[in-house]
C-alpha cells in the first residue's frame, strides 16, 4: 500500500475549470497586493527624486501597475462575489444564488463609482 | 460504435510496479464503467481488484478517478465519456492494489466532525420521540445525504497537500449535526472542527461540490461552518471575559 502521488504537483491547477477559476482568484489577489505596493512605492520616490528621466520611468511603472490593480481587482471582486451567495447563513435555490450574485454586483459597482466620483472628482476640478 | 476501450492503471503492491492495461468492452447503451469493469474481470482479467457494492450510487463503494475526474463508476455511463475510458484509483489515498484505495484516514476525520447527537428527551411526548418539523428537516437534509464515497478528499488539493486537513466531508457532516435541532453538543463539535487543521483550512476552490454524486455541497458547508466558528469564538471569548469579570467581582471584599 502506498500513495502513487505522494502530493498536488506544481500544475495540479490545469487539471480541471474549477482548480483554474481558484488559481486565478488568488494570483488576481496576489498581483493587487503587489501593483498597489508598487503604485505607492513609485509614488513616494517620485516625489523624492528630481531627475526627469527617473520620473518618466516610475510613471510608466505606476501607469502599468495601476491598470494590473485594476484588472485584478475587477477578477477577484467578481470570483469572490461568485462564492458569497453560497455561504449565507439560510440555504438559497440556484436563481436565488444568481439574483444575490447580481445585488452584490450592483452593489459594489455603484460603490466603486461612488468612490471615484468622491476621490477625483475634486482633482479634476482643481 | 462497436466497441468501448477502457485504460485502466493497475498496481501491484508485491512488485510496487503502476503500468496501464487496455481492455475492450462490447457496445451498449446502458453500460456504466462499474459494468464494463465487471465484464472485463468475468471475461479476460479476473485479476482486477476494485469495489463496489450497490450498484445503484448509494453505498458509495466504487469511486474512481473517471478520465481525469472522481466519479461513482456505477453511475457514470460509457457512452457518455472520452474513449478511451482512463480510470484510476482515487487520489490522495494510498492505493492497496488497482483502483482499491484506503480511506482509513479520511473515515478517521468524520469523528473530529461528532457526528452524534446526545437527544433531548421530552417528556411532553408519550413515546420520549423526537420529532422534526419538516422545516427542521429541511435546513440538515442537503448535507444529511452524504454517502462517505469519498470522491470529495480525492478532489480536494488542500486535503492532497495537508492530509491532517478535517477535508470537505467531515465539514458536510458536521453542519448537518450543528443544523440538527435536537443537538445538544454544538459547542464541543465547533471546537474540534474549527481547530488547527479545521474548516480554516479550506480555500473555497469547489470541486468537492462538483464531484459529489449526491450534491451534498460540502464547500458551502464549510464556508457556513467558517462564519459560524467565528460567532463561537466571540461567544467563548465573550462567556470567559464575563467569567472572569464575575470571579472578580466576587473577591472585592
Amino acid at each position: 500500500m502506498r500513495y502513487l502521488e505522494q502530493k498536488p504537483g506544481p500544475f495540479w491547477w490545469t487539471r480541471n475549470i474549477r482548480y483554474f477559476i481558484y488559481f486565478v482568484r488568488e494570483i488576481a489577489g496576489i498581483m493587487l497586493g503587489l501593483s498597489t505596493l508598487t503604485i505607492i512605492w513609485c509614488l513616494f520616490q517620485s516625489r523624492l527624486m528630481s531627475d526627469q528621466n527617473i520620473s518618466m520611468i516610475l510613471e510608466t511603472i505606476t501607469f502599468y501597475s495601476f491598470w494590473i490593480a485594476m484588472g485584478s481587482s475587477i477578477i477577484h471582486s467578481f470570483t469572490w462575489l461568485h462564492a458569497i451567495p453560497r455561504i449565507m447563513p439560510f440555504t438559497l435555490s440556484r436563481t436565488g444564488q444568481k439574483l444575490v450574485y447580481l445585488i452584490l454586483l450592483a452593489v459594489w459597482i455603484g460603490l466603486s463609482w461612488l468612490a471615484i466620483v468622491t476621490i477625483f472628482a475634486p482633482i479634476s476640478h482643481a | 460504435m462497436k466497441n468501448f476501450t477502457l485504460k485502466i492503471q493497475r498496481y501491484d503492491p508485491e512488485t510496487e510496479k503502476v503500468y496501464f492495461e487496455e481492455h475492450t468492452v462490447p457496445y451498449a447503451k446502458d453500460l456504466t464503467v462499474l459494468d464494463a469493469l465487471n465484464h472485463i474481470k468475468e471475461k479476460t482479467s479476473a485479476e482486477i481488484a476494485y469495489r463496489w457494492a450497490c450498484r445503484m450510487g448509494m453505498c458509495g463503494s466504487c469511486g474512481a478517478i473517471v478520465n481525469g475526474k472522481p466519479a461513482l463508476m456505477c453511475s457514470t455511463f460509457c457512452r457518455t465519456l472520452k474513449q478511451p475510458i482512463s480510470l484510476q484509483p482515487l487520489r490522495n489515498f494510498p492505493v492497496i492494489k488497482d483502483l482499491v484505495v484506503d480511506t482509513d484516514d479520511a473515515m478517521d476525520k468524520f469523528r473530529e466532525a461528532m457526528p452524534y447527537t446526545e437527544i433531548q428527551k421530552r417528556h411532553i411526548n408519550e413515546k420520549d420521540e423526537t420529532l422534526q418539523t419538516p422545516k427542521q428537516l429541511k435546513q440538515l437534509k442537503q448535507a444529511s445525504q452524504c454517502i462517505k464515497c469519498m470522491l470529495c478528499y480525492s478532489a480536494c488539493p488542500v486535503y492532497g497537500l495537508n492530509k491532517d486537513f478535517i477535508g470537505p466531508a467531515a465539514g458536510a457532516l458536521a453542519q448537518r449535526y450543528n443544523k440538527d435541532t435536537r443537538d445538544k453538543i454544538k459547542d464541543k463539535r465547533m471546537d474540534s472542527v474549527t481547530g488547527k487543521n479545521g474548516v480554516y483550512k479550506c480555500s473555497f476552490i469547489g470541486e468537492c461540490s462538483e464531484v459529489c454524486p449526491k450534491s451534498v455541497d460540502p464547500a458551502a458547508s464549510l464556508q457556513k461552518l467558517k462564519v459560524a466558528g467565528m460567532f463561537h469564538a466571540v461567544k467563548k471569548t465573550a462567556r470567559t471575559v464575563i467569567k472572569k469579570h464575575e470571579k472578580n467581582l466576587h473577591e472585592i471584599p
